[in-house]
C-alpha cells in the first residue's frame, strides 16, 4: 500500500477523495521581506488513507498542517475538504468546519490541566452542541476505545505521557471527524509508548478512519500507508531519500 | 443562544474562578467594597431620612400652621375670623394655639418655668398624643373649665412622681385638675429646641390659655386639611380669607406648610443619596478596573488554551461568551457579597444613629445590577481580545 501512487483516477479502490489541494501557496510578510512558505502544494487524500507528511523542520510542514486543519487560510490555491471550499470562510464557519471535519492530535498533547480526562474529551462535543446524554455516552465510548475506561476521572498530571496522548486521541476522534490530523504525535513520547500510539493509529485506520500524520521522523512515517515529503515548501510523493 | 451552551460556559467560568482562588478573591474584593459602600450609604441615607420624615410627619404632615400677628388696627384672629377660616374648602378643622410660660405649684413644690399650650379639642382628634387618662371633652374645650393634661417631665419635676390623674395643680394662680398624661414626645422640636430649662409641659383649653396670657386674640392656629384635599389649594384658600380679614396688609400673616418643607427635604435627601452613591461608585469603578486587569491577565495566561479550544471547534463568539460570563460571574458574586456587607454596615449605622433600618429592594437590585454591569463593561474588552486571538499564534504561545 505504501508505494501506491497518488493517482486519483487509476486507484479508486481506496475510497472517495475527501481532501484536495491545488496549487496552495502561503506567504508570510515579515517586515519588507516576503517568505514563501508553501510554494504550490497539490495534495489529494482519499477516505480511509493513512498518510504521513514527512519533512524536516522549516520545510513548511507545520504551515501545511495548519492549512489542512483549517487553522489558517492559503494565500492562493484551492482547498476542498469533504466537498467544502476552504477559502473566504469566516472565522465562525472555520470553527464549525474544524469541529466537524478535523480531529487534532498535538505533539505535546495540549490537554487542559484543570480538567479530567473525561472533561477534556467532552470539550469538542460541547462545542459541537451534542446533547448531554449522547455526549456523556460518546465520551465513555471513545475513552474505552483508547483503553482508558478506568482513568476517566484522572487529571492529566495523574496520567503518563502515553496515557495523556491517548486521551488526546480520544478527544480527537470523539466527534467523529473526517480526518484525524496528528502533528508529531510521538514526539514527546519514548519509543515503546510511541509504538503503542502508532498501534492505536493502525487500529483506528483499520476501522476506516482517515489519518494524516505530520512528522520529521522517517521511522514513524513508515507506519503510514503512504508518505509524501515536503521540502522547502514543495511537496512530492514518497520518501525523497528512497529514490 | 443555546441554553446548554450558557450552562457549560458558566460551569467553565466557575471552575476557572475556583482554580484561581486567591486572585479571584482579591479581584472580587474591589467589587465587594464598591457595592458595599454604595448599598451601605444609600440605605443609611434612606433610613435617616425615613426617620427624619417620620418625625416631621409627627409634627404635622397635612397640617398648615397659620401665624397671624395681624396689623396695628387688628391684632390676631378673633373667633369669627377663625370661623371664617373654618369655612375655607378643604379645611377639616382649626386648632388655635396659644403658648406661654408660667409658674406651677404642687404641694410644696414651686416650678417657675412651666410651658403651657392652649389647644382645642380637634387637636387631640388629629394628633394621638394622650398616653393615659383622657383629653378635653366638648364642654371643657369651649368653656372655661380648668382641666389640664401634663407630660411626664411635669410629673417628674413638679409632682415628684405622684400619680397625676385626678390631682390638682396650681397654674398661674388657678387650680387645674389633671385629666391626662401626654406621650413622650420624640418629635424634632425636642431635638432642635433646648428644653432643659423647662420644668414641664402642660396643655390646657385654649380659651383658658388666652386668658392666662392676657391676649385678646389668637395669633397662631393649626389648620387640618381634609383627607383627599390638596394642601396647596387649601393654603391658597386660607390666603384669600386672611387677605380679606387683614385688608391685604403686608406681613400680617404667614402660613407654614409642612408638606412643602417635606418636599424640600425629600429633594435634599435625593441629592444626598445621589452624591454619596456617586462617590461610592468610584470604588465600584476601581473594582471594575481590577476585574478588567484580572481578565486581561487571564486571557494572556490562557492564550494556548484559547488556541486549543479554537482548534477543537470553538467559535469566536463562544470564547468571548466564556470570558464575559467569567467576568460577570466574578463581579456578581462580589456584588452579592457586597450587598450583604452593605446592608450589614447600614444596619449597624442605623443602630448607632438611632435611625430606622429599611432594607430596600431597590438598593439590592441596584447593587446586583451594578456589579453585573461592571462585569460586562470591564469584561468586554478582554473577552473580545480572547475571541480574536489567532488559533495558530495562540497554540504556539509559550
Amino acid at each position: 500500500m505504501k508505494d501506491n501512487p497518488l493517482g486519483t483516477e487509476d486507484n479508486p479502490g481506496t475510497g472517495t477523495e475527501i481532501l484536495r489541494m491545488k496549487g496552495i501557496t502561503k506567504d508570510y510578510v515579515m517586515g519588507e521581506e516576503i517568505s514563501h512558505v508553501l510554494k504550490g502544494i497539490d495534495l489529494s487524500v482519499r477516505e480511509g488513507e493513512f498518510l504521513a507528511i514527512l519533512g524536516p523542520s522549516g520545510s513548511g510542514k507545520s504551515t501545511l498542517m495548519n492549512m489542512i486543519g483549517c487553522l489558517d487560510t492559503p494565500t492562493s490555491g484551492e482547498y476542498y475538504l469533504n466537498g467544502k471550499r476552504i477559502a473566504d470562510q469566516s472565522e465562525a464557519s472555520l470553527a464549525h468546519i474544524r469541529s466537524k471535519e478535523i480531529g487534532f492530535i498535538f505533539q505535546s498533547f495540549y490537554l487542559l490541566q484543570r480538567q479530567t480526562a473525561f472533561q477534556n474529551v467532552e470539550l469538542p462535543l460541547i462545542y459541537a452542541n451534542m446533547p448531554d446524554r449522547e455526549r456523556k455516552r460518546r465520551v465513555r465510548e471513545v475513552l474505552a476505545k483508547v483503553g482508558l475506561a478506568d482513568k476517566m476521572d484522572h487529571y492529566p498530571n495523574q496520567l503518563s505521557g502515553g496515557q495523556q496522548q491517548r486521551v488526546a486521541i480520544a478527544r480527537a476522534v470523539a466527534n467523529n471527524p473526517t480526518i484525524l490530523l496528528a502533528d508529531e504525535p510521538t514526539g514527546a513520547l519514548d519509543q515503546a509508548t510511541g509504538r503503542q500510539v502508532m498501534e492505536l493509529f493502525h487500529s483506528l485506520n483499520d476501522e476506516g478512519r482517515t489519518i494524516i500524520m505530520i512528522t520529521h521522523d522517517r521511522k514513524i512515517a513508515e507506519h503510514a500507508d503512504r508518505i509524501v515529503s515536503i521540502l522547502d515548501g514543495n511537496i512530492s510523493e514518497g520518501d525523497l531519500d528512497d529514490a | 443562544m443555546h441554553r446548554g451552551l450558557l450552562i457549560q460556559s458558566f460551569k467553565m467560568s466557575l471552575e476557572n474562578i475556583i482554580s484561581n482562588k486567591m486572585r479571584s478573591f482579591l479581584t472580587m474584593l474591589g467589587i465587594v467594597i464598591g457595592v458595599a459602600s454604595v448599598i451601605g450609604l444609600i440605605t443609611i441615607v434612606q433610613g435617616v431620612s425615613t426617620t427624619v420624615m417620620g418625625q416631621f410627619s409627627d409634627l404635622g404632615a397635612g397640617t398648615l400652621t397659620v401665624n397671624a400677628q395681624g396689623t396695628y388696627l387688628k391684632r390676631g384672629l378673633t373667633d369669627s375670623d377663625l370661623n371664617e377660616l373654618r369655612q375655607v374648602p378643604g379645611v377639616e378643622g382649626i386648632s388655635p394655639t396659644v403658648s406661654l410660660s408660667t409658674s406651677a405649684v404642687f404641694g410644696n413644690t414651686v416650678a417657675e418655668n412651666v410651658s403651657v399650650e392652649g389647644k382645642d379639642l380637634i387637636y387631640f382628634q388629629q394628633n394621638d398624643v394622650v398616653y393615659s387618662g383622657r383629653s378635653f371633652n366638648t364642654g371643657e374645650s369651649d368653656g372655661n373649665v380648668m382641666v389640664c393634661i401634663v407630660d411626664r417631665k411635669f410629673v417628674r419635676n413638679v409632682m415628684n412622681g405622684v400619680q397625676p390623674i385626678g390631682n390638682t395643680v396650681r397654674l398661674a394662680g388657678y387650680d387645674y385638675q389633671i385629666i391626662g398624661v401626654l406621650k413622650p414626645s420624640n418629635s424634632l422640636t425636642s431635638a432642635f429646641v433646648d428644653t432643659s430649662n423647662i420644668d414641664g409641659n402642660v396643655i390646657i383649653p385654649y380659651r383658658n390659655a388666652l386668658k392666662m396670657s392676657g391676649a385678646a386674640n389668637v395669633t397662631s392656629a393649626e389648620v387640618y386639611v381634609q383627607q383627599g384635599a390638596v394642601t396647596a389649594d387649601v393654603e391658597a384658600g386660607l390666603r384669600t380669607a386672611l387677605d380679606n380679614i387683614y385688608n391685604e396688609a403686608d406681613n400680617s400673616y404667614s402660613i407654614f406648610n409642612m408638606e412643602s418643607l417635606m418636599d424640600t427635604m425629600n429633594t435634599v435627601q435625593g441629592m444626598l443619596a445621589t452624591m454619596l452613591g456617586g462617590i461610592a461608585s468610584i470604588a465600584l469603578l476601581v473594582g471594575g478596573i481590577g476585574i478588567m486587569n484580572m481578565m486581561l491577565v487571564s486571557v494572556t495566561e490562557r492564550t494556548r488554551e484559547i488556541g486549543l479550544r479554537k482548534a477543537l471547534g470553538a467559535e469566536p463568539l463562544r470564547i468571548q461568551l466564556q470570558f464575559l460570563i467569567e467576568s460577570v460571574t466574578l463581579s456578581m458574586i462580589g456584588g452579592i457579597i457586597g450587598v450583604a456587607f452593605g446592608l450589614l454596615i447600614a444596619y449597624i449605622g442605623a443602630m448607632a444613629m438611632d435611625a430606622k433600618f429599611t432594607m430596600s429592594g431597590e438598593a439590592i437590585l441596584l447593587g446586583v445590577g451594578f456589579s453585573a454591569g461592571v462585569g460586562i463593561l470591564f469584561g468586554w474588552a478582554p473577552a473580545r481580545r480572547a475571541s480574536r486571538l489567532n488559533p495558530i499564534d495562540a497554540l504556539r504561545a509559550e
